[in-house]
Formats: structure tokens, C-alpha cells, sequence
């Protein structure tokens, strides 16, 4: 597995992106020794220098500083998501898939009524209720994304159900959840992790496309959508403003893409089989 | 094959119930009070009997179960009541952003069928080669492009430096041609490895071995056989389209100030419009449960591959 | 095997790219055949026309609070009975002459002979019914449709139902302008203005036209056409004026203005300031911890801890005058002079903050029993994509002083009150503008209880105190003009350096740029007073 992983070279420039940006968010205040939120009226709109490599922003603030903490606010805004999709996702799968019957049916319905509608709108509906705040950006697209992951849980918990091993144990008289938690979620976690993961991008893209129309972080927060949202005003003034905090996105949705791809062959064989 | 049918529709039922008690629900889940709403809209002042009035004339003083029957007996009629912003009728305001919406969505359609279509056959044809790779890229490329950035760019690149195309709004054809462009490269590289994933498929199939090996001549097999099965791709896409296509259509209108369906639910949902935003929250559900039934059925009829399970 | 199965895809591929381009050519021809008959560059041989980007479409089309191309932008197709000058004097307009005929009752004199759109006459029944519509929607002042009279062909009669004496400067509103029955406010206003409506689409244009019968031969427009394309973000106003997509734009981003006017072919005019930004302080009905600002200390701490010349010179480049108080001197100068104000500086803060029993901890901020000093601001009116960079500056400079800023921002008004309402705050950044001759306009609806005519207002928070709300009840009451200015001075002497209830920031003026071909341009201090007549190019 590990071996068809390292023939694929996009996956890995998408490992070594996503790593390298992940360590840069990390070790920000070793990487520039300003500071994201301090202002400077006076140099506003500076395009790059030595003093501010990416220039300063419209507070005079400088824009590397603030990408690099930003990518802290943005890559931990998408794992806190996924993590919280995974849970509910998961929890709700297994649910179904072992109680089912009724349970099974209505937890479905709600999915079904969920997969019906684009989720960046339902997510958007959702922050609009609860008020603008990253956290509430967290919660809305978790409320809409769990429900394709409870599915895949569903599905897999329904064939394991049927293997040798889980009707063993249940045979030998074994409860519910000790099979659930013994057999069944060992067997269940590894491939939705790995189907989470090719959702990453996605999810980095929905946050901060939420936070872009000004319902996500708030104020002095560098969250790179928010601050592609701020720039929007300056485009002709500073240009320099909208450039460099898109392009950190793009590159690290991008790397989340390259290796989801990768990742994505290595899940589903077929679909390299024949060749 | 009725049997079938009945049961999606059942299924269609029972998603259709809840989604209607979702969108109802929505005015009544969210904090603040919508009589408080729509006075503050109209630029009243609120005290009790103000406020009061409001919430009888809203009819919010009756029992839940009497609102959601009112309130689905309109919607029944395609009465949503009026918008708290404006004043006008729902349904009028939909209707009047809808043009665009369709305008703009079939534009970036055809635009990115123009695109995907062939790339995604060559990769298929030319499978594993460096042209499928850079196809590959492309399409990761296309789809880890955040659109709002893209749309940015392209103002300044074409609007702004070049002066090419206008900045603003609806008009001429040439207004469409950025926001067209935004859209499509979002939604080309998903149709692009969708073709291209389908059209492996079918080309590995048997019957189409069978039937060339039968001597039947290239046009039939493609005819009879090979477009049939390519036809599938063409309707999922459908499918998967008025999704991508709609959550799209919310981020690329807010920038280019398209006066669409997107923007105007973004819109109501930053107002607290309630009465807008359950009402597109409803229609588009409504639009996706009967989009993804006639994919289905569709998918039926066409492929004689797929089994009908009760 | 392959290159059979090559040659089936090419050839499928070729069909269906063939198909596909007719498709596309079908869609395209659709599409043209559907959307663009209707331009809106189809004018007339000769005609002259200006288009003019303004900001987002919000008028109101249903029932009384409809006001199509009258409020708040306002495009001259209506009048009203006394007009506001842009130097902020009332002179007779539809109504030549009024007098005050005693027990809160006025008289207003109608011109005579002054046409509707629609060819009919000007009478005191089609003013009854105009200022009727608005007294049922929201009056400006305290009288029914009940209270206004037609006493004959060419009089009216106006009585409230207090001794409320600001009637004629709230008649200047535009929401008092004087339609024709016969027409329908939201959908077909038929007014007298020089320009009659032509054409509306929603969130996209309004056409208007000139009128030939319109009733002043001095005012009489001098272009055919003018064309008002909704553009609700800032910068692509701009860049639409840079690209000559529009000749004109109203509002300007008061942040881009300095460099905009550095532009070459572009001019940004500006009218004497006659809006403010100002912070409100939360100190009504305040639980904890949102009642750190009832102490007047920490309110006049937050006073001194903005630099204001730093925002009116660098944030706004001149765009802007430092702020004394909410009146600018353009509406009224003796109050302006009449406060003190705050000025930039941090020992006053530090002193002011000791006072209140906070100490400075290490990392420079200011705490008491251990609690930081933390203050939750609020912005949303105007929305934050029109108001900002300004409350995360403020923000800024306040945490320069040790005093941390949690900034809660919204795009929406609505969604903004309703924030407001929850009481989770501490101030409020908000802007003001006097569209009203009448300095007790903007504190008799912001800080007062006493405009609901005996019952409370709910979620009042910035209500200032009983000394206050009596000098803004003598405003309102006063038949002397001279009263009415020393009632001015003294609640805002209250309002600003003693009970301080607000933070002043700056007063801004109302901006328009315009390509250097339009000429004519006189900007109003108002915006919802704009009149169009004089410019052309």
C-alpha cells in the first residue's frame, strides 16, 4: 500500500506542501518576528519590501505575518471541522447500521433530506442563524457534511455485520456495543479517515468561503478568507492584498487534493485495475 | 419497475414532509422575533403594542401546528407571504432573480462542457499517457481554486488592467463572460473526471466487445450501444450539476453583484428575511429530491445493466 | 484491441463535440434572444444621458413604506412641500408660504399650477394623501391622517397632537414627498419632479426622464436621461467609474476616496460634513459582563483613548473632520463650539482607569480582581462591508491603550439590532446623518424614550438621562429659534462631557466622484437630498 503511495509523485508534493505550511503555521514567530495584529497607520497599502516582504495591509499590518498565523486559523478551522464531522458522521453510521430497523430508517431519512441540498447554502443559513463566528462556521458545515460520511459508516457497518468474525462474536453471546467497539469501529475508522482526508480541501475551501462573504472569523482575526474579503475593497489600490492570501489557499487546497487523489486510487483499486 | 417507482415516491414523501417542516422550522429555530424583524425593517419603533400587533398580524400568536398549516397551505399556492425587507410577495421576487440565475448557470455550463468534454474523452482514450496525467492535474489544478479568488483575479486581470470586460452587474453579453468563466472553471475539472472515469468503464465493457465482435459495424455499436451507455454520465452530471452549480452560483453572484438567485438568498440570510429564505430553502429542496428521482429513474431506463432492487 | 476502442471514442467523441457545439450555439442564441433585448444603452438619437453607480437597491416597493425612486435614493421624481438647500436652509418648494395659526397648528399655501407626471393638477387632496401615507408608516411627527386637513383647492392644514413645533423641517424629508393618487408609490410613483420615471428592474436600474411640464423653467434638468445602475459593492463602483462603465458615483467608499481623486479624468466632490461616526456606550438595563461601561469613567477612558486626527488624516485622508460631538457645525455650528469634546491621551486614560480601581498587568492591559478589561463592540450600521476598516481601528487603538476590543461585525442592519437587542455588548459603532434641519432629530430618535407618547421603548440601551431627554423635549417644543439652539448646546453638552453616552469619531461628508466630462455637480450634504438637475456633461 505504502509502496503504490510513494510511486505516486503528486500525492507526495502534496504531503510535502501541506507539511512544509503546516510547520510555518507552527513556527510562525520563529519564521518573522512581527507581529499579525500591530498596526501602523502610517505605512498602509505598502507593497512588498525588505521590512514587509508581502507589503502591509490596509491597517499597515504586515501580510506575512499575518498569512502565517492566519494558516493557523485556517488549517485548524478544517481539521476541527473534520474531526467534528468524523464524530458525528461516525457515531450516527453506527447507530444505524447496528440498532437498525426504525432507528435506521429515520436516521436515513434525515440524511437523505440532507444530501438534497447544497450544503454551502444550508451551512451559510445556519451561521446566518447563529451569528458570525468561526466557531459557528465550524458547526454549520459539520451540521451539513456529517451526513454522506454517516452513510459510508452505515454501509460499511452493514457488510461487517455479516463477516465470519462479527457473527462469531455475536454468537458467543457477546453485547452490542463491546462487538461495536471491538470489531466493528477498528474496521470502519481507517477508510473513513481516509475518505475525510480527500474531503479536507473542501472543507478549508467552504470556511473560508463562508468567512469571504463575512460570516466566518471576525476582526483582527487573519483567516485567510477574511482577509481575502478585506482586500476586496482595496483590488485596484493593492492588488498585493487579494494575491497572497488566495494563493496560500489555493496551494494548500491544492496539496490536500494532491494527496486526497492520491489517497483516493489507493482506497479503490478498481479503478487501476485492467491497465 | 412500478414497484420501484412507488417506493421512490413514498421515499420522495416522506423527505418532502420533512423538508417542509425543516424550512417552517427555520423562522421559528432562528434567535429574535420575526413581528421584531419586520418592524425594524419597516423602521418602526417596537413597544409592546407595536410589537404585539405585528406578532397577530403575522399570525405568530397562534399554535405551531395551526402556523405550519397556514403556512404550507400557501406555500402549496406558491404563496410565501412577503418579504421583511421589501415588502413584495416571495414568489414575485424569486421569480424575478430566477432569469439570471438560469442565464448565468447555463453559460458556465456550456462553457465548461466545452472544456471537459473533449479533455476528459482524451484522457480516457489516451489513458495512463502524459496527456491523462496533465489532464489529472488539471482537474486538481481547476478544483483547489478557490472561486471568490478566482473571480477577484480575473476582475483585475480582465476588468481592472485590461479593461476587456465590464465590472458590474447584468447587461450585455460581455457582462456575462466573467462570471460565466468563474463558474465553469469550478465546475469542469468535476465533469472532466467524471467523463473520463465513465468512458474507461464503458469501454471495457462486453457488450460493446460482443457487439463489435458480432460484425456489427462501428456506427451501431456506438449508436445502439456505446451512446446509451455514455448517455448515463451526461444525466448524472445533470445531477451533481444543480448542486455544484447553486452552491457556485452563491459565491461567484456576491462577487460580480449578479442580480440572481444566489445572491439574493446569501442576501435574506444575512436580512433575517425569513419568509425568502424559507421559501428558497424549500424550492431548492424541492427542485434536488425531483432532480435526483428522474436521474434515478432515468438511470433505470437507460442502462440494462442496473438491477432494480424492490 | 486498443486502437479499436481509440477509434470508437475518437469517433464518439467527434459526434459529440459536434453535438455539443450546436447545442451550445442553441443555448447561447436562447440566451441572447431572452436576456439582452432589454439594454439599457438603447437611448434616443441626441439624447444625452448619465449613468450614475449607486449603492446596493433598497427601496421598498409594497404598501406605505413604498418609495420608489424617492427613498433612500432619491432620483427627483417627487417633491416636497419646503425643501432643504444643500447650505442647509428651508425655502418654499410645492408649498410657497406656511405659518404656525396657533394650538399646534400650521397652515401651508400650496403652489398653484404644477403638474403631475400624469398631466393632472397639484391639490391639497393629492398632499393629504401623500403625507397620510407616510404618517401611517412612520411619522416624523406626532399626527394622524386624522390631523391633516384640506381646507381648500390650494391650503392644507397640519395639526400634531403635542406641542411638537418641528413639523416644517421634518416636511423637508423626502419620505413627505407629494405623490398623485392615481399612481402607486412602489411600482408607478407619479410625482412632479423633473424627471419621471421610465424604467425598473430590480437590484439592477432605474431609468428616469425628463419631464417637458415640469413646473421650475430654473431647475429644468439638463440631460434627457438619467440612468442609476445598482452596484452594492464599493470597489466595483469604482472600477466601474475608472472603466467609464458609469459617469458618475454615489456613494464613494470614504476609505478609497483620496486615492480615487488622485486618479487622472476623475474628481471626488465633497459637501460640508453632515453625518457623524460615533460610538454609543450600552448603559441602560447592562448585566454583567456587559455593564462595564455604566461607569461614566471608563466611558470617558475609551473617549481619550482615540487618536481621531490619526483616523480623519490616515484612514480617511482628509475625507473627514474630527468630531466634538454628533452635530456637525454645518447643521448647526453653535454646538459643535458649545462642547468640549475629547482629545488623544493616554495619561488621561491611565488616570481615568486608576480611578475605576483597574491596574495594568504585565502584559500591558488593563485588569480589576483579576478580570481583564474587555469590551464587546458591535457594528452593523452601515454594515460592516461600508464601515469598515473603521472599527477594527478603533479596535486597534484601544488595545494600544490596554483595553481589549471582542469586535462582533455584521453586513445587515436587521441581523445588527437584532445583536443589539440580545444586550451582549458594551458599545456600538454606528454612523448618523441629519437628513432633517432639526437638531433634535437625531437625539429624540437615538437617545430619547419620550417619542412614543407615553410607552416605553423596548431595548432602549443607550438612553442617556431625565436632564438629557428635557432639554431635547425644549428642542422639539421651542417655537424660538434661539431657544431651540441653547437646548441644542446644552443636551449635547450633557450627551458628550458629562454623562458621555457617546464616543465622537468624525463627521463625514457626503462624497460623489464623477468623470471630469460631467459638469455641474453640486453635492448635497445629505445624500437623500441629491438633486440631479444641474449636472450633465
Amino acid at each position: 500500500m505504502w509502496r503504490r503511495l510513494r510511486r505516486d509523485r503528486l500525492a507526495w508534493v502534496g504531503l510535502l506542501l501541506l507539511g512544509g505550511i503546516g510547520a510555518a503555521a507552527l513556527f510562525a514567530p520563529w519564521l518573522t518576528d512581527r507581529d499579525p495584529l500591530e498596526t501602523d497607520f502610517l505605512r498602509r497599502f505598502e507593497p512588498p519590501s525588505r521590512e514587509h516582504p508581502l507589503g502591509t495591509d490596509q491597517l499597515g499590518r504586515d501580510l506575512l505575518a499575518r498569512l502565517l498565523y492566519g494558516a493557523r486559523y485556517t488549517l485548524g478551522a478544517g481539521l476541527a471541522a473534520l474531526v467534528l464531522i468524523l464524530t458525528v458522521g461516525t457515531a450516527v453510521g453506527l447507530g444505524a447500521g447496528l440498532v437498525g430497523g426504525r432507528v435506521d430508517a429515520f436516521l436515513m431519512r434525515i440524511v437523505d433530506v440532507l444530501l438534497a441540498f447544497p450544503g454551502l447554502i444550508l451551512a451559510l443559513a445556519i451561521v446566518g442563524m447563529l451569528g458570525p463566528s468561526l466557531g459557528n462556521v465550524l458547526i454549520g458545515i459539520a451540521a451539513v457534511s456529517w451526513a454522506s460520511y454517516a452513510r459510508v459508516v452505515r454501509g460499511l457497518v452493514l457488510s461487517l455485520r455479516e463477516r465470519e468474525f462479527v457473527e462469531a462474536a455475536r454468537a458467543l453471546g457477546a453485547p452490542r456495543l463491546w462487538v461495536a467497539r471491538r470489531h466493528i469501529l477498528p474496521h470502519v475508522l481507517p477508510t473513513v479517515v481516509v475518505l475525510a482526508s480527500l474531503d479536507l480541501g473542501n472543507l478549508l475551501l467552504a470556511i473560508s468561503a463562508l468567512s469571504f462573504l463575512g460570516v466566518g472569523a471576525q476582526a483582527p482575526t487573519p483567516e485567510w478568507g477574511r482577509m481575502l474579503n478585506d482586500a476586496r475593497a482595496f483590488l485596484w489600490q493593492a492588488p498585493h492584498l487579494m494575491l497572497f492570501p488566495g494563493l496560500a489557499l489555493f496551494l494548500v487546497v491544492l496539496a490536500c487534493n494532491f494527496l486526497g487523489d492520491g489517497l483516493r486510487d489507493l482506497l479503490d483499486p478498481h479503478l487501476r485495475q485492467g491497465s | 419497475m412500478l414497484r420501484y417507482l412507488a417506493s421512490r415516491l413514498v421515499q420522495l414523501g416522506v423527505v418532502l414532509f420533512a423538508i417542509t417542516v425543516l424550512s417552517f422550522a427555520l423562522l421559528h429555530l432562528a434567535p429574535g422575533d420575526p413581528a421584531q424583524i419586520l418592524l425594524r425593517n419597516q423602521g418602526a419603533l417596537l413597544t409592546q403594542t407595536t410589537v404585539e400587533k405585528m406578532r397577530a398580524e403575522l399570525g405568530l400568536d397562534q399554535p405551531l401546528p395551526v402556523q405550519y398549516w397556514r403556512w404550507l397551505r400557501g406555500a402549496v399556492r406558491l404563496d410565501f407571504g412577503v418579504s421583511f425587507r421589501t415588502g413584495q410577495p416571495v414568489a414575485e421576487l424569486l421569480l424575478g432573480r430566477l432569469g439570471a440565475t438560469v442565464e448565468l448557470a447555463a453559460a458556465a455550463l456550456v462553457l465548461a462542457l466545452l472544456w471537459s468534454v473533449p479533455l476528459g474523452i482524451l484522457a480516457a482514450v489516451y489513458r495512463d499517457t502524459l496527456l491523462d496525467h496533465a489532464s489529472r492535474l488539471l482537474a486538481l489544478v481547476g478544483a483547489s481554486m478557490p472561486s471568490f479568488w478566482l473571480g477577484l483575479l480575473l476582475i483585475y486581470a480582465f476588468a481592472v488592467q485590461l479593461g476587456w470586460f465590464p465590472v458590474l452587474g447584468r447587461g450585455s453579453l460581455a457582462h456575462l463572460v466573467l462570471p460565466a468563466i468563474t463558474l465553469a472553471l469550478s465546475l469542469a475539472p468535476v465533469y472532466m473526471r467524471l467523463i473520463r472515469a465513465n468512458l474507461c468503464d464503458a469501454l471495457r465493457e462486453d457488450y460493446i466487445r460482443t457487439a463489435r465482435a458480432k460484425g456489427a459495424s462501428e456506427r451501431r455499436v456506438i449508436l445502439r450501444h456505446g451512446l446509451r451507455t455514455a448517455l448515463i454520465p451526461v444525466v448524472t452530471l445533470f445531477g451533481m450539476t444543480l448542486a455544484h452549480l447553486l452552491g457556485g452560483t452563491v459565491v461567484v453572484e456576491t462577487i460580480f453583484a449578479w442580480p440572481g438567485i444566489g445572491q439574493l438568498a446569501v442576501e435574506a440570510i444575512l436580512n433575517r428575511d425569513f419568509p425568502v429564505v424559507q421559501a428558497f430553502v424549500l424550492l431548492l429542496s424541492l427542485a434536488f429530491a425531483l432532480a435526483n428521482l428522474a436521474v434515478d429513474l432515468f438511470y433505470v431506463l437507460l442502462d440494462p445493466r442496473i438491477r432494480v432492487e424492490g | 484491441m486498443a486502437t479499436t476502442a481509440r477509434d470508437v471514442v475518437v469517433r464518439w467523441a467527434q459526434r459529440g463535440g459536434r453535438a455539443l457545439i450546436v447545442v451550445g450555439l442553441g443555448v447561447l442564441g436562447l440566451l441572447g434572444a431572452l436576456g439582452w433585448e432589454s439594454g439599457t444603452t438603447a437611448v434616443g438619437q441626441g439624447a444625452s444621458e448619465l449613468v450614475i453607480g449607486v449603492a446596493k437597491d433598497q427601496y421598498r416597493l409594497e404598501g406605505d413604506a413604498a418609495a420608489l425612486g424617492v427613498y433612500p435614493l432619491n432620483a427627483n421624481i417627487t417633491e416636497t412641500l419646503v425643501r432643504l438647500t444643500p447650505d442647509f436652509q428651508i425655502i418654499p418648494w410645492l408649498a410657497t408660504s406656511w405659518e404656525y395659526v396657533g394650538e399646534n397648528t400650521w397652515r401651508f399655501s400650496l403652489r398653484r399650477g404644477v403638474k403631475f407626471h400624469n398631466g393632472d393638477e397639484m391639490d391639497a387632496e393629492a398632499v393629504k394623501w401623500s403625507l397620510a401615507k407616510q404618517q401611517r408608516f412612520q411619522p416624523l411627527f406626532p399626527a394622524g391622517e386624522e390631523n391633516i386637513r384640506v381646507v381648500d383647492k390650494y391650503t392644507i392644514e397640519i395639526t400634531t397632537r403635542w406641542d411638537f413645533r418641528r413639523v416644517v423641517e421634518a416636511l423637508t424629508h423626502p419620505s413627505y414627498a407629494i405623490y398623485s393618487p392615481k399612481g402607486d408609490p412602489g411600482r408607478n410613483p407619479i410625482g412632479t419632479g423633473p424627471f419621471r420615471l421610465v424604467e425598473y428592474r430590480q437590484n439592477e436600474v432605474l431609468v428616469v426622464e425628463r419631464f417637458a411640464d415640469y413646473w421650475n423653467a430654473e431647475e429644468a434638468p439638463r440631460v434627457d436621461r438619467l440612468v442609476f445602475r445598482f452596484v452594492p459593492d464599493g470597489s466595483t463602483r469604482i472600477l466601474a467609474l475608472q472603466a467609464g462603465q458609469v459617469d458618475l458615483i454615489v456613494p464613494v467608499p470614504r476609505e478609497n476616496a483620496a486615492a480615487l481623486a488622485q486618479q487622472p479624468g476623475i474628481t471626488v466632490y465633497q459637501a460640508p460634513a453632515n453625518a457623524y461616526y460615533a460610538l454609543y456606550f450600552a448603559t441602560k438595563d447592562q448585566v454583567p459582563p456587559y455593564d462595564t461601561l455604566t461607569d461614566p469613567r471608563v466611558r470617558k477612558a475609551v473617549n481619550y483613548a482615540i487618536d481621531r486626527e490619526t483616523i480623519v488624516e490616515q484612514i480617511y485622508s482628509g475625507f473627514a473632520e474630527v468630531a466634538k460631538t454628533l452635530t456637525p457645525p454645518a447643521v448647526l455650528p453653535e454646538v459643535d463650539a458649545g462642547v468640549e469634546g475629547f482629545s488623544f491621551s493616554p495619561e488621561r486614560v491611565a488616570e481615568l482607569l486608576t480611578e475605576a480601581g483597574y491596574t495594568r498587568g504585565a502584559d500591558g492591559f488593563w485588569e480589576k480582581d483579576g478580570e481583564p478589561l474587555a469590551l464587546t463592540l458591535v457594528s452593523g450600521f452601515p454594515p460592516a462591508s461600508i464601515i469598515k476598516p473603521l472599527p477594527e481601528v478603533l479596535q486597534a487603538m484601544l488595545e494600544d491603550q490596554g483595553i481589549r476590543v471582542r469586535l462582533v461585525e455584521f453586513d445587515d442592519i436587521g441581523a445588527y439590532y437584532d445583536y443589539v437587542d440580545t444586550g451582549e455588548l458594551h458599545m456600538v459603532i454606528e454612523s448618523g446623518s441629519w437628513n432633517m434641519p432639526d437638531p433634535s432629530f437625531i437625539p429624540f430618535g437615538l437617545f430619547c424614550s419620550c417619542n412614543t407618547e407615553g410607552e416605553a421603548i423596548l431595548y432602549q440601551r443607550f438612553w442617556i438621562n431625565e436632564a438629557f431627554e428635557q432639554e431635547v423635549m425644549r428642542m422639539v417644543s421651542a417655537e424660538d429659534r434661539a431657544e431651540v439652539v441653547e437646548a441644542a448646546v446644552r443636551a449635547a453638552q450633557i450627551l458628550v462631557d458629562e454623562f458621555t453616552g457617546v464616543g465622537p469619531i468624525a463627521y463625514i461628508p457626503n462624497l460623489i466622484a464623477a468623470r471630469d466630462e460631467v459638469q455641474g455637480v453640486v453635492v448635497h450634504p445629505a445624500a437623500v437630498h441629491q438633486r440631479w438637475t444641474g449636472m450633465g456633461k
